[in-house]
């Protein structure tokens, strides 16, 4: 008796979770089920799954479109940009969380608020440099970039998580 | 001469873990920026650059109403950040307490932030049409005098453009906050629960301030997302239109640098842009050091 009353308390919390998960995937789900559809269906019957399910659109898109080749360069880039802003901010987020240093507030605060510059402005000299030392149409070169665009944010999320670690551990043995 | 040395390897040392993100940052971004400083002196005008010294700026703050009314959406969208709060305190609050299915439905929340803001933006305009899903269902609910073109009518665009940002954010600030609650003392609850406080009180008197920190992080993320990061949105979904009711200061930068051809113009946006931000995130971590050092 009392398991089932325990039960019923927590069906509001069901209820809440159900409606904002539903509101968080039906544009995946719409996304998902447009993909499988031919255009003629897709104006026809616009939320409803498929009645034919077609891989047609899938099939050029590998096929007329070169998907593969996208799809691998950014398998490459990712994984490159990744391994740089991780190695690079996990450094930087130790010394600005444990560390004490001078200009340390000033050197933090500059770094985040560079998450403000809008990446437009920053590519063209960007690129320019990148045509001098021969690192356009590199993956190299584009990955230092990507990684450089990430790390502010990287920066300031794993100084924050730092931060919450207490000191004692790394004082031991 | 032996604590000289150790005085010596504790200054320099930090400066080596920060120095990698260091010459990367110079190289891309304050090389940029340093010239982007440079070109907002300037004027630009048949591949000629004439010096005008502050005169881009004056222009830009006292008399371009399209500007003004840029910032000021851009601070009607700063809205966003307490409903963000509240939702994803409250969610997580929820997602925290031991129920069955937690996980999938966390797994189902986090679903719209590894979409890509592009396709959100494509599929919103798509939903939020004068025929889309969002009037469909106003209309079967009996509220049919709800129903209108969410993204086409000024008065309404810039709260649909809030709406979707909000749908895709609150994904993130959920999965920071059941990481925050998880890390709160269980010990504080079991001696709230002993001096007889219900969960209400549990919640405001426990949970709010032991996410003191959490808060404050999520605050200054989503300021940054505001004012920095929802071009995306914004152009995809509606261009600033209609009649420049969702124009926003990024919009804006790039109206100035590629529609405009006024490289100089669009330089001083990106450096106001640039300093909103860096201010506020400096006060921010300024206020919070006076905090700490009360506290103890």
């Amino acid at each position: 008796m009392k398991y089932l009353k325990d039960r019923l308390s927590k069906a509001p919390i069901h209820i809440v979770l159900i409606i904002s998960s539903i509101i968080s995937i039906f544009p995946c789900y719409y996304i998902i089920v447009t993909a499988f559809k031919d255009l003629q269906e897709h104006y026809n019957n616009i939320y409803a799954p498929p009645a034919r399910w077609t891989f047609a659109n899938i099939i050029t898109l590998y096929t007329e479109y070169g998907f593969l080749r996208s799809t691998l360069n950014s398998i490459i880039v990712t994984a490159l940009s990744i391994l740089l802003a991780l190695v690079i901010s996990t450094l930087a987020g130790y010394a600005y969380s444990k560390m004490k240093f001078k200009a340390k507030e000033f050197l933090f605060s500059f770094t985040i608020a560079l998450t403000g510059v809008p990446v437009m402005i920053v590519l063209i000299p960007v690129y320019v440099l990148a045509s001098k030392i021969n690192m356009l149409n590199s993956y190299i070169g584009v990955s230092f970039v990507y990684a450089t665009f990430m790390l502010p944010f990287c920066i300031f999320l794993l100084t924050s998580f730092f931060r919450s670690i207490p000191q004692e551990p790394r004082q031991g043995p | 001469m032996v604590s000289l040395k150790a005085e010596g390897f504790k200054n320099y040392k930090p400066y080596l873990y920060i120095l990698p993100s260091l010459i990367l940052i110079i190289i891309i971004y304050v090389y940029p920026l340093v010239l982007n400083v440079i070109q907002s002196f300037y004027r630009f005008s048949g591949g000629r650059g004439i010096f005008v010294g502050f005169d881009n700026y004056k222009y830009l703050i006292l008399k371009d109403s399209l500007t003004r009314g840029a910032f000021l959406h851009n601070i009607q969208i700063l809205l966003v950040i307490p409903i963000l709060l509240v939702l994803s305190i409250f969610i997580a609050v929820l997602l925290s307490e031991r129920i069955r299915f937690a996980k999938v439905y966390q797994a189902l929340l986090y679903i719209p932030f590894i979409i890509s803001i592009v396709v959100v933006g494509i599929v919103f305009s798509r939903l939020l049409r004068w025929d889309g899903i969002i009037n469909f269902l106003l209309n079967k609910i009996g509220l049919g005098a709800l129903i209108r073109d969410w993204l086409g009518d000024p008065k309404y665009a810039l709260y649909s453009v809030m709406a979707v940002i909000i749908w895709r954010e609150l994904a993130f600030g959920i999965v920071l906050f059941i990481a925050g609650i998880g890390n709160i003392n269980q010990e504080l609850y079991e001696a709230s629960k002993i001096d007889g406080a219900n969960w209400w009180q549990q919640l405001f008197h426990v949970t709010i301030p032991q996410l003191k920190s959490v808060i404050s992080f999520y605050v200054i993320y989503n300021y940054m997302i505001v004012f920095a990061w929802i071009f995306t949105y914004v152009y995809v979904m509606t261009a600033g239109g209609p009649v420049n009711s969702t124009t926003i200061l990024e919009l804006q930068i790039f109206n100035f640098a590629f529609k405009k051809n006024m490289m100089g113009m669009a330089s001083s946006l990106a450096i106001l842009l640039f300093l909103m931000i860096f201010v506020f995130i400096y006060l921010q971590f300024r206020m919070r050091r006076v905090a700490m050092v009360e506290s103890y």
